[in-house]
């Protein structure tokens, strides 16, 4: 069976294979000049915070594995799956190090969230089997609330 | 600390004036003045004796609604800071001099043409060639120009290289073939007029027979970074899918898959390292001649960075004409050096996006080629050897290669042997002809381009025009 850690970068690939020809197509075609670069790339920011969400919803509702460790070594993984695409982002000036700090924190933030939701009803409820679908759905909701307030987080964010 | 605008206050609007500066030293002193206009930021050092009286003239860029502030910034002292506003227009003024009662007779009879007067006397007319930038044409009588300052008259040689406009009231013959001579266009654009009424005929007439400026900056552009575009989306396409490839075949591979963390840490780390720091320095050249004259117009684009992130630094001479060549990201800062004859271009620049500005100059060259019109066909002639081996004649739509000549040999084209223009700078050479105007087309790298690197990657074309048959 697929480890959490492995789980975790199979979804990075899969989002990130279909992420770059997005991006290289767009390169072909735009003009380059900073007024259309900086907006892509930021764009390019934003989608990634989005769908690192939506792999940290992913990853929590098929756990294979026990230990807390492992969600939050997996949730490590998909955070800094993308770091390639944050520092390219990065060099094009469309954003500074405190979005890109922020957003991830933002990103942490979620993970950790998902984490301390299970480890909370591991050891508080630890028998009650219907209070385990809490952790995922959890998980579920920061993902429905970080796509509903989108332009909240992208605005805080300046992107 | 004593400033004046050029031109009487007038400037248009996106194109370069002047200031006057009149710094008066009561001690001793040493500092930089610094000019903040619509361009960016310039810096010139100063240092003066007890007593002294030093008069600069500033080429500054005018936006609306942006002043010009100037600030005395002495290495020891109170800094002093001062504003200029200018007033702006959006056509391309016509520079009168005083003693021509012209701006009565526009006011009684205004003409088909708009004109945008400017009356100045001797000492306001243009000290740099800058200046000259917004204006279209120049009236004068023969009297005002011989007792022009020396800037001035280097200011209105440069502004009469580029083909520019100049009518004189009743000039003597000698006088006006000295002129034209060494005038670009062979002179043709300046005339003499008799009466005052005549003005706005010639002036419409010698406007609609100006051939086409050289190109703008976007055209050039699609010229010559093409290439550039294509490297870096090569290299970036690579640095991603080589990273994303790596990390499937680590994950293949290997159990353990927490020391994976440190791959996209590394590979961040690496492409940091690789594309920060000075980028490269492109410089393209559009070199404009008309056949038989001794003037080209050299219009380049200078290209700053875009292939790595971070501050770009190139030394320029302070005679070509710099001006933005796109909306810049961030204005750039000049430092002129102590003997005043170079300047440091200092700008920050990112990943993909290039600073980019227009360098234009005028020099005096020998063309390679004469181009003539003989029974309806372009004919060319050649002064120097081995040079035609890229050359080609445009003409008509079509390009033609020109074969090698020797020295003082002539050559018609077979008008069956037309291709289809290919490349970049073949098509926006067809693209600003006239259908049955001939032109020469060969790469062409100019002695003088106004850039001192060693750094730099220059491509040039150089294209001459033939001569219109009116004089």
């Amino acid at each position: 069976m697929m480890s959490q850690q492995r789980q975790a970068l199979t979804l990075s690939i899969i989002y990130s294979i279909p992420l770059l020809i997005w991006l290289t197509t767009q390169l072909q075609f735009i003009e380059w000049s900073h007024f259309y670069l900086q907006p892509l790339f930021r764009q390019l920011f934003s989608t990634l915070l989005l769908l690192q969400t939506l792999c940290i919803t992913l990853l929590s509702l098929n756990r294979v594995d026990r230990q807390w460790s492992q969600d939050a070594l997996g949730i490590i993984h998909i955070i800094l799956f993308p770091l390639p695409f944050v520092a390219l982002t990065w060099l094009t000036g469309s954003v500074n190090l405190n979005t890109i700090i922020s957003g991830l924190l933002l990103i942490s933030l979620i993970g950790a969230l998902g984490i301390l939701s299970r480890i909370s009803i591991d050891f508080l409820a630890a028998g009650l089997k219907p209070l385990k679908i809490i952790p995922p759905f959890v998980s579920i909701t920061l993902a429905i609330l970080m796509w509903n307030f989108r332009h909240l987080w992208m605005n805080w964010l300046e992107l | 600390m004593e400033l004046k605008t050029g031109l009487d206050g007038h400037a248009v609007d996106g194109q370069t004036s002047e200031i006057e500066i009149r710094l008066l030293s009561t001690s001793v002193i040493s500092g930089q003045l610094e000019i903040n206009d619509a361009f960016g930021h310039t810096l010139i050092p100063v240092k003066l004796s007890e007593r002294v009286e030093k008069t600069f003239w500033q080429a500054v860029t005018v936006e609306q609604n942006k002043s010009i502030i100037v600030r005395w910034i002495p290495e020891h002292g109170d800094i002093i800071e001062k504003q200029l506003l200018v007033d702006h227009s959006q056509t391309a003024l016509t520079i009168i001099s005083r003693s021509i009662p012209l701006k009565l007779t526009l006011d009684k009879n205004p003409p088909s043409v708009a004109i945008t007067p400017v009356i100045l006397s001797t000492q306001n007319l243009p000290h740099t060639p800058q200046a000259y930038a917004g204006i279209e044409a120049f009236i004068t009588a023969p009297q005002t120009l011989s007792s022009l300052s020396k800037d001035q008259y280097l200011a209105l040689s440069d502004y009469l290289s580029s083909c520019n406009i100049l009518l004189l009231s009743t000039v003597e013959q000698p006088l006006l073939k000295r002129l034209k001579d060494f005038s670009g266009c062979s002179g043709r654009f300046i005339q003499s007029y008799e009466t005052l009424e005549q003005i706005p005929q010639i002036l419409a007439t010698l406007k609609g027979r100006r051939s086409a400026q050289t190109p703008s900056a976007d055209e050039m552009t699609l010229a010559g970074q093409k290439q550039f575009q294509q490297q870096m989306l090569s290299s970036i396409v690579l640095y991603l899918t080589g990273y994303i490839l790596f990390i499937i075949l680590l994950t293949w591979f290997i159990k353990k898959t927490q020391y994976q963390l440190l791959i996209p840490l590394i590979v961040a780390g690496a492409g940091i390292l690789a594309w920060s720091g000075e980028g490269s320095q492109q410089l393209i050249s559009w070199v404009e001649a008309e056949s038989g004259d001794n003037h080209v117009i050299n219009s380049s684009l200078l290209f700053l960075g875009g292939n790595r992130s971070g501050d770009n630094s190139i030394s320029l001479n302070t005679t070509s004409r710099l001006s933005s060549g796109m909306k810049q990201a961030q204005q750039p800062q000049i430092n002129y050096q102590q003997n005043l004859t170079s300047r440091v271009l200092t700008v920050k620049s990112q990943l993909l996006s290039p600073q980019t500005f227009k360098l234009t100059s005028i020099s005096t060259q020998s063309l390679p080629f004469e181009l003539k019109i003989q029974q309806d066909l372009p004919k060319i002639i050649t002064f120097e050897d081995s040079i035609a081996d890229k050359a080609l004649l445009l003409w008509r739509g079509q390009t033609y290669d020109i074969p090698s000549l020797t020295p003082g040999t002539s050559w018609q084209p077979d008008e069956t042997m037309g291709k289809s223009a290919v490349s970049p700078a073949e098509k926006l050479l067809l693209s600003r002809l006239a259908f049955d105007a001939p032109a020469i087309l060969m790469p062409f790298t100019p002695n003088y381009s106004g850039v001192i690197s060693s750094n730099l990657q220059h491509t040039g074309w150089l294209v001459i025009r033939h001569q219109p048959e009116w004089l």
